[in-house]
């Protein structure tokens, strides 16, 4: 998920960064060559040089993990570049239609899609179905980057939005966990009984001016109830948004814990450059969030009186947003053997059972021993829930979620601090309907 | 009442009034800057918490030491910019005083056209034509080189740097030139042993101008750097900052931005006396 407080300075960057890929990719008519996979010794007995790319949000655990395989091995050198996530998928597409790619790319796995369509990556199939823990892969990150039952990237990390709850303050307004975040209505009741508590305690808290943190934990609510936003395949695609129940319940939702002070204010204009730091000061009872946002720099024992639950829809279910980092080979690698090597030591479970240390949850469902759930109980609920776990399949993202100015966050801030939930929807649904339009044109 | 009075308490009003507002213009500019340094020894939390006595006042050395040791090394990325924004100022610098010489005194036909071309370039953002421009740079090898973005920046800051530079030499005498010439100097001779203090302080614009435009610079040097080795300090600053859902370190900003502060501070206070009368010279006469 690449998401941003959103500047017009940004705006126009990321404006400009897709008029770069629509321009770019398809005057590259003609495709990179792919590297051949099948060759003896692929992935095994590879030397020289591996670059690869990451974005700047998870490039600390990708550091480690560099540092790590340099040291496990001398014949592969790898080298690694953090980008900025704003700015990945123009520099990426900057690179294609240079021919000049990385070797691997560590990409957010919500815009592998984009490059998918236009032929970028290499068709992985085969070496994925080589892996004996193939099965236990996210399946919501694969799906991500699979066309015509081709996969053309495997995942490696996943940052996914969940429930975090303060069992303090549970106990304090005598509530339980479970019973609590069974559907919207028990949690909406929970929010006012811990709101009840008094002083500066809140029952919910959200970032009201981030559409890409809104998109990451609002959604899964609509997720749980079976349907989305967006239907039809890919290609082809139209908004679902007016006239759909669940979306107008989720916003019906947000809209009371808005008007019955459940929230702090400053939720109001929070682009989510400060997401967190009411939770982690302890005044928060529920957070839809991921576990690094509450994790990093926190008290450990507030950490420890927290737990997870998947977000549930507006009459039960459970659903979270399958986020994270997806592994591709752009076409015209020149060292995919290395890469692909590099890729199979970052699957390993040793460097999977680490990730939860720099804020992210394995995409291993294997990795779930019993020390391990031990050690990261925060972590544990989306791993054992992978087939919970969701992300739209679109090359629409962006322009939908991810803009300051799309459809999803004038349509979220209408409904909740004007109140006007059906006329955000009808609204939202033309927006939706005409980036997808263009999109696909 | 007498004259000398009156004097007196006239001079002491302007003094009050200079004491009042030069301090208040003081406080003006130097509070942001105070503020940022006290931020930048702040925990993070702490910073976007609401004011809190009791931890107000926990001061740390961590940002500091974060930015050092973390997998973006801060110091290298300030080596990195040091390098670029000081080889652009200087190339800017020399070849805005040869064109700018040029375009002041040699007359010739195609002179004022030449001098609106290079004018209206400052027109063209150069974002416009960044996907062009990274693919000419690396037909030619130039990404991925801190001497490729050397160049970069030397193109995009010249057409000012020329303006300046052929306002400043048009705002000398013609008569200094030919009594040189007379001497037997050559052009050479002329601009640097004659004209050389004249021009000074349009040279000194020129250069900070280019050191302070390519010491922030942050599209080109990411669009044109892929080794994370080279990255210079607006871009490490971006990466080390910022989390996946635009939540910011804002201790780790304010650090990072008060390292990036010093070289122009520095540069600013060393240059200052020629930059007011650089931007001025010749804006009456050019």
């Amino acid at each position: 998920m690449s998401t941003s407080p959103q500047t017009s300075r940004r705006g126009f960057l990321r404006l400009a960064g897709l008029g770069a890929l629509a321009a770019g990719l398809p005057a590259c008519s003609s495709v990179l060559p792919a590297p051949d996979t099948s060759a003896t010794g692929f992935g095994t007995s590879a030397t020289g040089v591996v670059r690869v790319w990451c974005r700047a949000a998870t490039q600390t655990g990708l550091t480690d993990l560099v540092d790590r395989f340099n040291a496990s091995q001398d014949r592969l050198v790898v080298e690694l570049t953090p980008i900025p996530d704003v700015q990945y998928v123009t520099k990426l597409a900057t690179a294609i239609r240079a021919r000049t790619v990385p070797d691997l790319v560590d990409i957010d796995d919500i815009n592998s899609l984009l490059f998918v369509f236009r032929d970028a990556f290499t068709d992985l199939t085969d070496l994925i179905a080589e892996l004996d823990f193939a099965d236990r892969l996210s399946p919501g990150h694969l799906g991500l980057a699979t066309v015509d039952g081709r996969r053309y990237a495997v995942p490696y990390l996943a940052d996914n939005s969940a429930l975090f709850c303060n069992t303090r303050l549970f106990e304090q307004a005598g509530l339980d966990v479970d019973a609590a975040t069974t559907n919207l209505d028990t949690l909406l009741d929970a929010a006012r009984r811990i709101t009840a508590l008094g002083g500066d305690v809140r029952g919910w808290t959200f970032p009201g001016n981030s559409q890409g943190a809104l998109g990451f934990v609002v959604q899964p609510h609509v997720w749980a109830a079976d349907t989305d936003l967006l239907r039809g395949e890919v290609g082809a695609q139209t908004g679902n948004v007016a006239g759909n129940e669940a979306v107008a319940r989720v916003l019906e939702f947000y809209r009371a814990l808005w008007v019955d002070g459940l929230v702090p204010p400053e939720n109001f204009a929070d682009d989510a450059s400060r997401w967190g730091a009411d939770f982690r000061a302890g005044r928060i009872g529920m957070m839809p969030t991921n576990y690094s946002t509450v994790t990093t720099d926190a008290d450990p024992a507030l950490v420890a009186a927290t737990t997870v639950r998947l977000l549930p829809g507006p009459g039960g279910g459970r659903a979270f947003f399958d986020g994270g980092d997806n592994m591709c080979i752009p076409r015209g690698a020149e060292n995919a053997s290395g890469a692909w090597e590099f890729v199979r030591f970052a699957l390993d479970l040793p460097q999977q059972s680490a990730l939860p240390d720099g804020g992210y949850t394995p995409v291993r469902s294997d990795v779930a021993t019993p020390e391990f759930a031990a050690r990261y109980p925060q972590v544990l609920p989306p791993l054992q829930a992978q087939n919970e776990g969701y992300a739209p399949q679109t090359l629409s993202y962006n322009e939908i979620y991810n803009q300051p100015d799309g459809p999803w966050l004038t349509m979220f801030r209408r409904a909740v601090f004007d109140g006007e939930i059906e006329a955000a929807m009808a609204e939202a649904q033309q927006g939706y309907d005409r980036i997808l339009g263009q999109a696909q044109a | 009442m007498t004259r000398s009075a009156t004097g007196r308490r006239e001079t002491r009003t302007k003094q009050i009034l200079y004491i009042v507002g030069g301090t208040g213009a003081f406080l003006v500019f130097a509070l942001p800057l105070a503020w940022a340094l006290f931020r930048s020894v702040q925990p993070g939390d702490v910073i976007v918490a609401a004011p809190d006595p009791a931890t107000f006042f926990d001061l740390t050395g961590a940002n500091f030491a974060a930015l050092v040791s973390g997998p973006g090394n801060l110091i290298r990325a300030v080596g990195n910019s040091l390098v670029v924004a000081l080889s652009t100022a200087a190339l800017t610098t020399v070849l805005a005083t040869a064109a700018g010489y040029g375009f002041a005194r040699f007359r010739f036909r195609s002179g004022p056209l030449l001098f609106s071309l290079v004018v209206a370039s400052m027109m063209v953002p150069f974002q416009a034509i960044l996907t062009p421009l990274y693919l000419q740079m690396n037909l030619m090898r130039l990404t991925d080189s801190l001497f490729g973005l050397v160049l970069f920046s030397t193109t995009v800051n010249l057409p000012f740097g020329i303006l300046v530079m052929r306002n400043a030499f048009s705002s000398v005498p013609g008569e200094l030139e030919d009594s040189a010439h007379i001497d037997g100097a050559n052009t050479f001779r002329i601009v640097t042993s004659v004209l050389r203090p004249l021009i000074v302080p349009g040279a000194a614009t020129v250069a900070l101008y280019a050191f302070l435009a390519t010491w922030t610079e942050f599209l080109g040097a990411l669009t044109f750097l892929t080794d994370r080795d080279l990255y210079t300090i607006p871009v490490a600053l971006v990466n080390l900052q910022q989390g996946s859902y635009g939540q910011i370190d804002y201790g780790l900003l304010a650090a990072g931005s008060v390292i990036a502060m010093i070289p122009c501070v520095v540069l600013y206070i060393a240059l200052q006396r020629f930059y007011v009368a650089g931007l001025a010279s010749g804006a009456v006469k050019g």
